[in-house]
């Protein structure tokens, strides 16, 4: 009987002591895990089973390291120690820019450039990731994209439009990437001559 | 001769010295002739005066004479009486009760009876599940404590707050009428959570109508009988008192700055925008976060002369932590004397409570002080008064701001709020200002109650009672806006609103009260004052009457009236000279002046009669008949006549039983009861009248806003009574000598005539079709008590208890004109929660694509993609969509849970060793779903709508997340839209909880000690409420799931937090 006595008034001082909230979650539920990112296959959106070859080019560089820059300002001061005045009555501030290198540096994929008709088409490229990609650049006047960003294994697409030149061909550049910068490609579409 | 005169006088007052405030000694023993330890021995009439027998056995009790009684009780024993007649040691040998305490008494209306006897479901409780609780109120102590007595909560602690009643489940959803029970204190009308909890002797529970139906119309929905203490004979003077600690509990963990801002940037990328918070800004959080900046605010840069702040600034705080306390102190004392003699006895009481709140700022705190005196004045064998006076007060006194519209901002704040301006004041955006200058509310009730209560008893059996019963409530209210602002980094100053983002208004609501937003920079004022009469009159008799051995019958009959009438005049301005001394200005024709006066009245009668028949106490049977008439409703329609009967089986006493009575299986009764009771609890007065309310009207006549009086609705003039039928069965058992106890209860509960929406009219109507006694609800449900209490050796003794109860209502009959799921309909299990079902969560953007192809979700969003939520097709159409939201056309929609708290339970363990006690008492409910449709459960619901928690973090990532990935998440891909946080099966959550409510160990003073002479009682205890809850909701406490004030409509983490106390308190009998 003591003995049961002695566990209940134990049980009391540790309900009296109080329990603590529930325990809050472990972490931020992340895990640490690699990315990856690759082009996947170029078809006609109109056509799947036209598909075109993506080769990468052997000679381009295939990794950059992020600059990252900030502006060092710092007041002049004249022999006496007192700041210098410049003749609007300004403070005689100097400005450097400091470039350093980033913590990131991206994997960097250049593909021999894709030739496609002249004709106005669209065209699918498909994605395979784990992670979250934006098309973030497109260079070329002839050169649209609907679908700029996505997630995990997916498409996008790009819109060509007409070469009308019967002289010479056409490039349009697609830079795409993961969204934390470690990957990118640059893909190029080469329009042939109207007439080709 | 004067020598034997001397002598005579000197005997006579030694006799009477011997005979006066005597001590008497004696053993008390068991039938087997061992002393029986720990039995109570008291005087008659002076039960709190009693002591307990010791190891020996032995007792020592202060009497008022030797020519006293004395009462000798011992658990499985027959209580004793014994006449000292003149002995001062006496020896008394206990008798085995045979297992069943046939002298229990049960509390019914208008009387008591014997438990064994009763056919109505009854449960009586004493005070000791109130006492030495560090509890606010009876209704939070009662909570748990009766199967079929719900109590509960969802609205946090905030002091003062009150908690919703019902027995046995919801009674009505009938618009404009309520189904809380009556609670009658000392048979009037009163008000549960201000009652002093030390003043109750006893609870009663009257749950169904046989029980409840000789009180009527005012309580169809059960009756909690409330007797509170009285005085007895011979001076005690009782003091207990304690102090509390108490601490917020379930407060979420918010992000830190820099994490948040993370969170937040995904949320508008995933649903296709720019991220909100840029590289450089991200630099910043950590900087602050690293101690690298001082401030996290600065100047806008577009000149203004304004601070940085809500998602510009860079702070880092945790509001949760600026807001709540550690803990708040709290502490209530009561004093009560309680004394008399043969003709009068008095009880008087004081009590003092004062609670404190828990958030910083916000100096918050309830008050009460009550103040009770009973007399019974006994003027001869035939007549005696009963007369009560009672005083309570309460003071509620908080912030203005301190309402449900700041909870749901406290929910929503940004972390990236700086606390502090580089000028020391609180940032604009921190909301201090508003709590700690914004003006305060401050609600005080008076209540004065007066009973009387005449006992007539011409011959033996045959009682007549007269009572008048009066309260007089008188209820002060003040509510004060007051100017606050902020000094700019230039210097200037802003006003600020108090009642942060809504646009400022004024409007007065139906029932007078003004719902108010004040612009910055107003100085507002306003004060109310409700005055309540409450005057009822009870006159009754009842004869007892026995034929032959085993024929018994009471008859009762009775008249009651009652009427009640409110008065609230309330008036505002905002024309107020000096805020810190507000008062309303003398003006004529002022424009920034606001009042109301509303008025009501109602007065019922009713006749009652009851007829209880037992044979031998074997067979019994109960008739009632009560006659109401109301003024709520039309002349011809004010009677109501409400029957009951019940019968009841005691088999136990049956010759073919005596056997097993033997064995120990001593008492077994079966009982079975209907009635039927009217509703006449409607919200307004005088339903069938319809309002003419003054508006501000959408024309501007003379240059100022018009006052316009719309047209009534079209109303019903054959609106009637609500009716309620019960039926009922139950068992009520006692085995082992009364060791074992327990009961069971079926029941059914219809409650016919509710008031519901007629069919729709053709539109060129132009109104709504009038509301009509035309749905119907019922509930079934069943209780069950258990009881275990027994005593091991000579010192130890415990008890086990417990109890289960579970109900479910359905709507029988709805004429909905829309058949809308979301609102009422024939069918509808109340409580449902109407979703979707979740098929899992898209890896990827082709997962997603390809579940498109085949269900496309464009009826609830756009923009899908990986990590977004697949919903599942239920019906013939593949796209997934909610219907017409109706019963016909519910879409993919079903029903995927029910928010009703099922399978409430509760159990206590108790036990005493010699002078040692211990009790835990645990309650919870088995089941019950909930679904949180706030930000503060998804982390954002749209673009302003953002709480992010640390439990939010678990959501879908890719790879590339600087939060890191996580594929197999809880929650779909943080968005600001709507795609991933519609009401579905995934998010409904599991409410169901045990929590340990009361946990005490209390040391008494042993009788054999010094102090013992001086001291009848003492006693020391640790207790605490809220100790610890196991429950699988995320995030937040079971009971701190939505607000209940009508401000602002709140959720889950957006009110008052619930909290845990620890206290420390005394008793002390002298």
């Amino acid at each position: 009987m003591r003995k049961l006595f002695y566990l209940l008034t134990a049980c009391v001082a540790v309900g009296l002591t109080g329990c603590d909230d529930e325990a809050g979650p472990d972490g931020n539920y992340g895990e640490e895990v690699p990315v990856y990112f690759e082009l996947g296959t170029i078809s006609l959106l109109s056509d799947p089973t036209e598909v075109y070859p993506l080769t990468i080019d052997p000679n381009a560089k295939t990794d950059t390291t992020y600059i990252y820059s900030y502006t060092e300002r710092d007041t002049v001061f004249d022999a006496d120690g007192e700041p210098e005045i410049l003749p609007d009555g300004s403070l005689n501030v100097t400005e450097t820019v400091i470039e350093y290198e980033g913590p990131i540096t991206a994997r960097y994929y250049v593909y021999e450039p894709v030739v496609v008709k002249s004709e106005m088409a669209e065209y699918m490229v498909t994605l395979n990731s784990n992670s979250r990609w934006t098309v973030g650049k497109l260079i070329g006047s002839a050169i649209s994209c609907p679908k700029l960003s996505g997630g995990g294994d997916g498409y996008t697409q790009f819109k060509l439009n007409l070469n009308r030149s019967t002289t010479s061909r056409r490039r349009s550049i697609a830079y795409i990437y993961s969204n934390d910068s470690t990957v990118m490609h640059k893909l190029t579409f080469e329009q042939k001559k109207k007439g080709e | 001769m004067k020598k034997y005169l001397v002598s005579i006088i000197l005997c006579i007052f030694t006799v009477a010295a011997a005979y006066a405030d005597a001590l008497v000694k004696g053993v008390v023993y068991e039938p087997s002739g061992d002393t029986a330890i720990g039995a109570t021995v008291y005087e008659k009439g002076n039960p709190t005066g009693g002591v307990s027998t010791d190891v020996d056995g032995a007792f020592s009790l202060k009497v008022s004479s030797l020519n006293a009684t004395i009462v000798v009780s011992y658990i499985g024993m027959e209580t004793q009486e014994i006449a000292l007649n003149g002995r001062d040691n006496i020896d008394v040998t206990l008798k085995d009760s045979g297992g069943v305490n046939l002298e229990e008494v049960v509390v019914v209306g208008y009387g008591v009876q014997k438990k064994i006897n009763a056919t109505g479901s009854v449960k009586t409780i004493d005070n000791a599940v109130l006492e030495s609780r560090p509890i606010t109120n009876a209704v939070q102590g009662l909570q748990g404590a009766v199967a079929g007595l719900n109590i509960s909560n969802d609205a946090g602690g905030a002091p003062g707050e009150q908690m919703n009643i019902n027995i046995r489940g919801v009674g009505s959803i009938g618009e404009g009428s309520n189904s809380s029970p009556l609670v009658l204190i000392d048979g009037m009308e009163g008000d549960l959570s201000t009652i002093n909890p030390n003043d109750i002797a006893n609870i009663s529970v009257l749950k169904d109508a046989a029980a409840a139906s000789i009180y009527g119309s005012r309580a169809p929905f059960g009756v909690i009988l409330v007797t509170t203490k009285s005085g007895q004979k011979g001076t005690s003077v009782t003091y207990s008192g304690n102090l509390r600690f108490s601490k917020p509990v379930s407060v979420p963990n918010t992000l830190d700055s820099y994490t948040f801002a993370l969170v937040v940037n995904d949320s508008r990328t995933n649903a296709g925008q720019s991220p909100m918070f840029s590289g450089n800004h991200l630099n910043r959080l950590l900087q602050y976060q690293n101690g690298l900046l001082a401030d996290a605010t600065m100047p806008k840069e577009d000149g203004k002369d304004e601070w940085l702040g809500q998602v510009n600034s860079w702070g880092n705080t945790n509001w949760y932590d600026v807001y709540l306390k550690d803990h708040t102190f709290s502490q209530e004392h009561n004093l009560s004397v309680s004394g008399g003699g043969d003709k009068v006895t008095y009880y008087l009481s004081g009590n003092f409570m004062d609670q404190g709140g828990l958030f910083n700022f916000a100096d918050e705190g309830f008050k009460r002080l009550a103040l009770t005196g009973k007399t019974n004045i006994k003027f001869n064998n035939y007549v005696s008064l009963n007369w009560t006076t009672r005083i309570i007060s309460t003071d509620n006194d908080k912030p203005s701001a301190l309402n449900s519209l700041f909870f749901h901002n406290i929910g929503r704040r940004y972390p990236t709020i700086p606390l502090y301006l580089p000028n020391g004041e609180y940032h604009e955006n921190s909301m201090v200002q508003s709590i700690k200058d914004g003006g305060r509310i401050n609600q005080k009730t008076q209540q004065f109650y007066n009973q009387a209560n005449l006992l007539i008893e011409p011959i033996k059996g045959w009682q007549i009672h007269a009572e008048i019963n009066s309260r007089i409530e008188h209820n002060p209210y003040t509510r004060q806006f007051k100017p606050i602002s902020v000094t700019g980094p230039y210097g200037g100053q802003k006003y600020l609103q108090v009642l942060e983002g809504v646009p400022a208004q004024k409007k007065i609501n139906q029932w007078g009260n003004f719902q108010v937003y004040p612009s910055a920079g107003e100085s507002y004022y306003e004060k109310a004052n409700t005055a309540i009469n409450y005057f009822s009159t009870n006159t009754y008799t009842d004869y007892s009457l026995r034929l032959g051995e085993h024929h018994n019958f009471k008859f009762l009959a009775g008249v009651q009236t009652e009427y009640y009438r409110t008065e609230t005049d309330r008036m505002a301005s905002s024309n107020v000279l000096d805020p810190d001394k507000p008062f309303l200005p003398s003006e004529v024709g002022g424009e920034t002046t606001m009042m109301a006066q509303k008025k009501g009245e109602w007065s019922s009668v009713g006749i009652f009669g009851r007829i209880n028949y037992n044979f031998a106490d074997r067979y019994m049977a109960e008739v009632n008949l009560r006659g109401d008439a109301a003024s709520r409703f039309p002349t011809d329609q004010r009677w109501g006549v409400f029957p009951s009967f019940s019968i009841g089986w005691n088999i136990a006493q049956e010759k073919f039983w005596e056997s097993l009575r033997y064995k120990g299986f001593e008492y077994l009764k079966l009982r079975a009861s209907y009635g039927t009771l009217g509703n006449q609890n409607t919200t307004s007065f005088y339903p069938y009248y319809q309002q003419m309310n003054t508006n501000g009207g959408q024309l501007i006549l003379g240059g100022s806003q018009a006052t316009v009086l719309p047209v009534y609705d079209p109303f019903s003039s054959s609106l009637t009574w609500e009716k309620i039928e019960n039926v009922g069965a139950g068992i009520d058992w006692g085995f082992f000598s009364n060791r074992l106890t327990g009961a069971f209860d079926w029941y059914q509960r219809t409650t016919k005539d509710m008031v519901g929406p007629a069919m729709a009219f053709p539109g060129i109507f132009g109104a709504d079709a009038p509301k009509t006694n035309n749905a119907e609800l019922r509930t079934r449900g069943w209780e069950l008590e258990i009881s275990w209490r027994d005593r091991i050796g000579r010192d130890f003794n415990y008890g086990i208890s417990a109890s289960l109860s579970d109900y479910k209502t359905v709507i029988t009959k709805y004429d909905s004109p829309d058949n809308k799921i979301n609102g009422w309909y024939q069918g509808k299990t109340y409580g449902d929660i109407w979703g979707y079902r979740v098929v899992g969560i898209a890896q990827s953007d082709n997962e997603m694509n390809a579940y498109l192809e085949k269900h496309p979700q464009i009826a609830i969003g756009d923009k899908w993609g990986g990590g977004d939520i697949m919903y599942a097709n239920l019906d013939d159409d593949p796209a997934i969509s909610p219907g017409a939201g109706t019963l016909d056309n519910h879409g993919d929609q079903t029903i995927i849970g029910n928010t009703t708290p099922r399978y409430a339970y509760s159990f206590t363990l108790e036990a005493q060793w010699k002078w040692i006690d211990f009790r835990a008492y645990f309650q919870g409910i088995g089941k019950r779903d909930y679904y949180i449709d706030e930000s503060t459960f998804f982390g954002i619901t749209q673009e302003w709508q953002m709480s992010f928690f640390e439990q939010h973090l678990d959501y879908f990532r890719y790879a590339d997340s600087p939060l890191g990935a996580n594929f197999d998440s809880y929650y779909g891909r943080v968005r600001m839209d709507r795609n991933n946080t519609q009401c579905a099966d995934r998010w409904i959550q599991d409410a169901s909880y045990l929590r340990l409510k009361n946990l005490q160990i209390g040391f008494s003073l042993p009788q054999n000690t010094k102090l013992a002479k001086y001291v009848k009682k003492a006693r020391l205890y640790f207790s605490g409420e809220n100790l610890f809850t196991v429950s699988k909701l995320k995030i937040f406490d079971p009971e701190a799931l939505k607000t209940n004030d009508d401000t602002y409509d709140g959720g889950a983490g957006k009110c008052y937090p619930q909290y845990r106390t620890f206290s420390v308190g005394l008793e002390l009998t002298f």
